[in-house]
């Protein structure tokens, strides 16, 4: 290996330590789909109702990663989709959990109704004897 | 010796396009975040993978720090890290809710039950007070039954004792004849004879204790009227006496002389005679009262 070429590699390695400091990689298309899945994972899971603010972050950084990709700043656009998809999957479990806390508090309040009418019941028969 | 420059080389280059190495407030909110996660007891059950995945973008973070990468990359794997746990921090929140839906649905199911349980007592214990109630309303109606029935009886019996007495209906009430053949002729004092006439008299009065009689004595034409109704109150007198040793209450009758002033028949026969010589028991209704009679 002559020292020309060793040379050459050694800034590879040191370019590849420092990511996205010397080299652009290739366009973060996986990553721009990924994230288009999860926003509509999100969408589905209710997300406009529950978690609107994470749901919009999704899809600013959506945007932001296509216009990136569109400039051919494919280091830019993975970590605006990455972000876009980490957005959209919080947007998902806050809108599941939204959902879980209306149902639990759904039967708490129906236990809530039963339970006085179950009462109001007793009473009554009670007043009847 | 081209491996030492080599390194140097490498490190030169990296130092040149690494930004100063600095505190990442991103990486310490990462790491807030990766703690609140960890402390829930349902992390790894509800939240495993993203506790993994944030702790992996947060290693990446720190190495990036360590190695003096620029800060839009070490802020880019911190808020990932940051994300992936408030992920998590979610699905625990909705694990501890479905565990609630869970327990509301059994308290559900119980308190159904305890209600329909209760109902059912209820029901049962009004059935029970409809039943006792339907056998007391029998035993009720078998208690009027019985008295009507004794009522009845007793109607039947005194009809009966009326009957044996040969008592007759007429405007005055029932009325019962003793005949002269109970006294001797113009004697006060009662037969022998008479003894079952008074008997069943007593006992109809006793047992009858709301019927009164009127004794009244009569005569028949023969002898002054002032012998005569002597006679005829002395002989009513009799008959009040007997039935009082009967044990017949002093209340239960009165007595009267009429002397020869009601005849029934002529006075004309010894036949005729004889019928006017009696003494006449009137009996009152059963509240006491006798019937009017325009004298």
């Amino acid at each position: 290996m002559s020292l020309r070429t060793e040379l050459i590699s050694a800034a590879a390695i040191a370019c590849g330590l420092a990511a996205g400091c010397a080299t652009e990689g290739p366009p973060p298309s996986e990553e721009v789909t990924r994230a288009r899945t999860v926003i509509e994972q999100a969408d589905r899971a209710g997300a406009q109702r529950y978690a609107a603010a994470d749901l919009q972050r999704a899809h600013d950084q959506l945007s932001n990663a296509e216009k990136a990709n569109g400039e051919g700043k494919y280091d830019e656009a993975r970590r605006y989709a990455e972000s876009a998809e980490a957005d959209a999957d919080v947007a998902t479990a806050r809108a599941s959990d939204g959902e879980a806390q209306r149902a639990a508090h759904e039967v708490v309040q129906g236990n809530e109704t039963l339970r006085q009418e179950s009462a109001r019941g007793a009473a009554a028969n009670a007043n009847a004897q | 010796m081209n491996r030492v420059i080599l390194v140097g080389v490498a490190a030169s280059l990296l130092a040149a396009c690494a930004s100063v190495p600095q505190r990442s407030e991103q990486v310490a909110q990462a790491r807030a975040e990766i703690d609140t996660l960890s402390q829930e007891p349902l992390a790894q059950q509800a939240a495993g993978r993203d506790l993994a995945a944030a702790r992996a973008s947060l290693q990446q973070a720190e190495v990036a720090q360590q190695h003096n990468q620029p800060p839009a990359i070490v802020d880019h794997l911190a808020y990932l890290a940051m994300r992936h746990a408030q992920a998590g921090e979610a699905r625990v929140s909705e694990a501890r809710a479905r565990q609630e839906v869970a327990r509301g649905q059994e308290d559900r199911n119980k308190i159904l039950l305890d209600s329909r349980t209760r109902e059912a007592q209820n029901a049962q214990s009004q059935a029970q007070s409809a039943q006792a109630q339907a056998q007391n309303a029998q035993v009720q109606a078998d208690l009027a039954k019985n008295a009507a029935q004794a009522a009845q009886a007793q109607l039947a019996t005194a009809q009966q004792q009326l009957a044996d007495l040969q008592a007759k209906k007429t405007d005055r009430g029932m009325v019962v004849t003793l005949g002269d053949v109970l006294f001797d002729s113009a004697q006060a004092t009662l037969k022998p004879g008479a003894d079952l006439v008074i008997g069943r008299l007593a006992a109809f009065l006793t047992a009858n204790p709301q019927t009164k009689i009127m004794i009244e004595g009569h005569t028949d034409s023969r002898g002054s009227d002032e012998y005569n109704e002597a006679l005829s109150e002395r002989r009513a007198q009799s008959v009040a006496n007997a039935l009082s040793v009967h044990g017949v209450s002093q209340d239960s009758f009165r007595t009267m002389g009429r002397g020869k002033a009601y005849p029934v028949a002529s006075n004309d026969t010894p036949e005729g005679r004889q019928q006017n010589r009696r003494v006449e028991i009137i009996f009152s209704d059963n509240s006491g009262q006798f019937a009017q009679v325009p004298n």
